[in-house]
């Protein structure tokens, strides 16, 4: 009989003890600000859809360290749902959050918040075209969104034509991809209007700008569109292709399309780095770096030194790595990221 | 002769279940002698079985199974919020690696393969159990976490009765259950309704915003009815034939998580469910035919991306034979055939179906009477394209001493992938194929029987009714997981994982009375270790760390109190850290749930009367069903049920 009850005691014992060695607060890390050098990039880790788990992270170039959660750690709160972009400018940092439908407004060096863009569908681009306004792509909007940077408020809207993503200015010009019509659309920062199109079959995903002033469109192929991808070079003064070449497999989504501070080197993404001069009349198109079972996710360049930055989510449901690797492809080394590291914004 | 010797096969059972977790074998209708047989009932010998009492179902009648699997099986649910899109996991298993099986019929949805829990009343089910561990061999594809059962049957009642049940909660919600029921000695019916209406408005602390404000959850509204009719037809003592109907309609807002507010989604779930059974017992065997048409439709909606319809319909039917070989030994044999078609937005609007056809066997041999029982089951199905393995199970009871019995088993496994997982577009792969792995479970159980009051005087005794502890074991390969691919922006799924999973579930019961005070205990303990194996990179750190939204440890128990008429009800449920990131870096805090009710029951005019009161989440704790979905503060429940005319448990 006693060892009856003393099993039973052993069992409820056991289960209290149990229930009190696990913790039930979360242990954030300590952001160590005073620390940073100052000179680093800032990782918007996108998080798990719905499930309201971005953050921000980042690197100090200068120590070699990074930093987790900032955003948190200054506010006291989330970032939000989906971390899609990061743009700096006038010495303030906007967070795009897509599925929290807002734009976070931080100090770049400490990280609170000054300020919130809300009452936006999905955005997930932006780009400054004035000292008080700058322009946002979004996903499911049908427009690009025009916001007022001094009031932090939304100034107006352009429609086009479904999912809008990539933003460049180029002279007085600024354009958009439209994912999922197949156009560029050109926009008149003066009118807010839209001035011109242009169709990039299988359809635009990324643009960067080269050191004469050409638009270069990565046309990155499915989902919408079942041609062979390919990069476009835009003429300089107009909405006119200027040449255009064929990626190396048709069935390869590419994204991701970055240039070298030098504006003569483009790198993209498709199951590897891949390299093309920007600057030949018959560019080459090399696999830079092979992903070696890796999962390459999101590209940026150092405009400092051109250090190649790459994502890798793993499987999407950890914190992801960023691997560094300098201008010829050479490993620099891995940083540790939060979960689905999808932008880089060098600041 | 040989009849009496069957019967007594599948009666045996009972001595070594005595006071077991475990359902009461209902292969005899004492009263009639008459023989129903499933294969939970028989053949599920050395699987872990927990069952959810009548009286806890009947309590929680306005509310769905996964509120009382939660309750009152300890199982961890995911779910969006009260009511909304709730699914489980047994022993590390994903939701589609449990079966949800309704009288001998698998009918979670061929396209994902899950069951939205929350769209299963508790009034629409008479016997509640849970197998734990994998059971293909008797179930097929999709058992290998486990397996929910849920089953009807009649009752004994003779004549015409009518229950009318209304409740309310402070979320703004009302619902109303009727029953009727005729039966005489050869022929029962039962006709029940339900209709609820719901604005689920709770509230919740925001965490994700700074000081964690309290917010009201204003997009979670649901409206919902069901109907379910049931015909028992006994025909000369040989013949039993059951039919029974099931449709059911339900429309909800799905609440936004807590980080984005401006997404309105909705959807739309109808199902509408017919089987049937014919039984045949003949002197020395009883042939089993069943058939089942069952069909589900889904609608959901949000104000970005659109509509997206799907519908399927499943017709199966399955013939089986129970015999005895000879001496003490006990056998089935049967086929089982399938044939699915879907349809969806997302298959590009095209039709698929898939046809399966399977032949399973099972021999129960009961090597000494009373003491040691021997099982083996196995089971090979056929589908086009996919190579699915032959799943064998062995089994065994073992009556160690007076009130100690020893239950194990192993088994074979498999899951075929959905026809999500193969035909979504964009993402779908045909060329997927099943899931497969091994189960081990010990059970260990000492029962009322043999396990002496602990004190016991004229008018007082305390009882610890019986105590259980099932160690187990299970490996899971090609496990099916959706990641995006490289050169894509859609995700697709693979066979990819391998998963280790072990752990152990406690059961104690105990009461007590004094006088005319009882009091019953309830308690459980489930610890689970459910590992991914292999990394799928060099960077991949989820090899050897738990699997995400699987708690190690859940405990739980119910305490009843009962006086005269009245009863007070306390149910805790403490669920552990569940991770959210498969390298275990971020999680979701554990919690503790409790809940307390009053309730009052008693004959007037011939009626039985019964009213309940109860406070949920008592200690107003603020929790997440998943991670960025909050689940409501402390809100009140009540309800009030009369009996026409008053049944035997209102005295």
């Amino acid at each position: 009989m006693k060892k009856i009850k003393c099993l039973f005691y052993i069992v409820i014992a056991a289960g209290i003890t149990l229930v009190s060695c696990e913790k039930t607060e979360t242990e954030p890390r300590d952001p160590e600000q005073e620390t940073m050098s100052g000179q680093g990039v800032i990782v918007a880790n996108e998080g798990n859809f719905g499930w309201g788990n971005a953050s921000l992270s980042y690197y100090d170039k200068v120590n070699d360290t990074i930093y987790h959660d900032l955003f948190y750690h200054a506010n006291g709160e989330s970032l939000g749902d989906v971390f899609q972009s990061v743009t700096v400018f006038n010495d303030l940092a906007y967070l795009v959050i897509n599925n929290s439908g807002k734009i976070e407004v931080v100090d770049p060096e400490t990280f609170q918040r000054k300020g919130s863009i809300e009452g936006l569908v999905s955005p997930r681009y932006m780009l400054p075209v004035s000292e008080e306004k700058a322009y946002v792509s979004d996903l499911f909007g049908n427009h690009v969104v025009i916001v007022d940077l001094e009031s932090h408020e939304i100034a107006g809207e352009i429609p086009v034509n479904g999912w809008t993503e990539s933003l460049i200015r180029a002279g007085e010009r600024v354009f958009v991809t439209g994912m999922q019509s197949g156009y560029i659309y050109e926009i008149d920062p003066q009118t807010d209007k839209l001035t011109d199109s242009l169709y990039l079959p299988p359809g635009p995903v990324s643009m960067v700008k080269d050191v004469n002033e050409h638009i270069w469109v990565l046309a990155g192929g499915a989902p919408f569109f079942k041609s062979h991808p390919a990069i476009y070079q835009i003429e300089k003064n107009s909405l006119k292709i200027a040449n255009k070449h064929l990626l190396p497999n048709p069935d390869m989504m590419y994204s991701n399309l970055v240039i070298c501070p030098e504006g003569k080197t483009l790198y993209f993404l498709g199951g590897g780095l891949y390299s093309m001069s920007a600057t030949g009349s018959d560019p080459q198109i090399e696999l830079l770096i092979p992903s070696n079972g890796s999962f390459y996710y999101a590209l940026g360049v150092d405009p400092e030194n051109g250090e190649l930055y790459v994502s890798d989510p793993i499987d999407f449901v950890q914190e992801g790595k960023v691997l560094r690797y300098n201008k010829e492809g050479v490993f620099l080394g891995a940083i540790e990221a939060g979960i689905i590291p999808g932008h880089f914004s060098f600041y | 002769m040989l009849r009496l010797q069957l019967l007594l096969l599948v009666l045996l059972p009972l001595g070594l279940y005595a006071g077991a977790d475990h359902p009461p074998d209902s292969l005899i209708l004492l009263e009639e002698t008459v023989i129903r047989a499933t294969r939970y009932n028989v053949f599920t010998a050395g699987h872990g079985i927990r069952q959810i009492e009548d009286r806890f179902l009947q309590q929680q009648s306005d509310q769905s199974i996964d509120l009382l699997l939660a309750r009152y099986a300890g199982i961890s649910i995911k779910n969006y919020g009260p009511g909304i899109l709730a699914t489980s996991s047994l022993r590390g298993g994903s939701a589609a690696q449990t079966s949800l099986i309704w009288n001998g019929f698998q009918i979670q949805s061929p396209m994902h393969g899950q069951t939205d829990l929350a769209l299963i009343p508790a009034f629409f089910i008479d016997q509640l159990g849970i197998q734990y561990g994998g059971s293909s061999a008797l179930w097929g594809s999709g058992s290998m976490g486990g397996a929910i059962h849920l089953n009807n049957h009649r009752e004994k009642l003779a004549g015409l009765h009518a229950k009318i049940r209304f409740s309310f909660t402070d979320l703004e919600e009302a619902a109303q259950q009727l029953t009727l029921s005729w039966g005489n000695h050869s022929v029962f019916s039962r006709f029940r309704f339900f209709n609820r209406n719901s604005a689920n408005r709770y509230n919740y602390k925001n965490t994700a915003v700074y000081g964690s404000p309290i917010y009201t959850q204003e997009h979670a509204a649901l409206d919902q009815w069901g109907l379910l009719h049931e015909t028992y037809i006994q025909i000369k003592q040989r013949h039993q034939l059951d039919i029974r109907w099931w449709w059911q309609e339900t429309n909800r807002n799905i609440p936004p998580p807590m980080m984005q507010n401006h997404r309105e989604a909705y959807q739309e779930d109808g199902a509408f469910r017919i089987t049937g059974q014919w039984q045949t017992n003949f002197d020395h065997s009883v042939l089993i035919w069943r058939g089942g048409f069952f069909e589900e439709a889904l609608l959901y909606s949000d104000n970005l991306n659109g509509e997206s319809r799907s519908w399927s319909n499943t017709l199966t039917q399955e013939a089986e034979v129970l015999f005895s070989p000879g001496g003490l030994l006990l056998a089935n044999a049967g086929v089982n055939t399938r044939m699915v078609n879907a349809w969806a937005d997302d298959y590009k609007g095209e039709k698929h179906n898939q046809n399966s056809i399977a032949f399973f066997s099972s021999l129960k041999w009961d090597v000494i009477a009373n003491h040691l029982q021997f099982l083996i089951s196995g089971r090979q199905e056929f589908v086009p394209g996919q190579q699915i393995p032959f799943v064998p199970s062995v089994g065994l009871l073992y009556q160690a001493m007076p009130g100690i019995l020893i239950k194990a088993n192993t088994g074979k496994n498999y899951r075929l992938p959905t026809l999500n997982d193969k035909y979504w577009m964009p993402g779908g792969n045909p060329d997927l194929q099943p899931e497969q792995g091994w189960n081990q479970d010990l059970t260990i159980l000492y029962n009322k029987e043999n396990i002496a009051k602990i004190s016991e005087g004229k008018d007082a005794s305390a009882r610890l009714n019986e105590i259980s502890v099932t160690g187990y074991h299970r490996t899971t390969a090609q496990w099916i997981i959706w990641l995006p691919q490289e050169g894509s922006i859609y995700w697709s799924p693979k066979n990819l994982q391998e998963v280790r999973s072990y752990g152990f579930e406690a059961n104690l019961k105990g009461s007590f009375n004094l006088n005319r005070f009882r009091m019953t205990l309830h308690a459980r303990w489930d610890h689970t270790v459910a590992q991914n194996m292999v990394p799928t990179s060099i960077f991949d750190a989820s090899a050897g760390k738990q699997l995400i939204y699987v708690p190690k440890n859940t405990l739980g128990y119910n305490l009843h109190f009962m006086y005269a008429n009245f009863l007070m009800f306390f149910d805790h449920q403490y669920i552990g850290r569940r991770y959210t990131s498969s390298d275990n870096k971020q999680w979701i805090n554990p919690y503790h749930m409790s809940n307390i009710g009053l309730q009052w029951q008693g004959n007037m005019w011939g009626y039985g009367f019964k009213i309940t009161a109860a406070i949920n989440n008592l200690w107003n704790e603020a929790y997440e069903g998943m991670a960025g979905r909050p689940m409501p503060l402390r809100h009140l429940r009540a309800g009030f049920s009369l009996d026409i005319p008053a049944n035997a448990d209102h005295k």
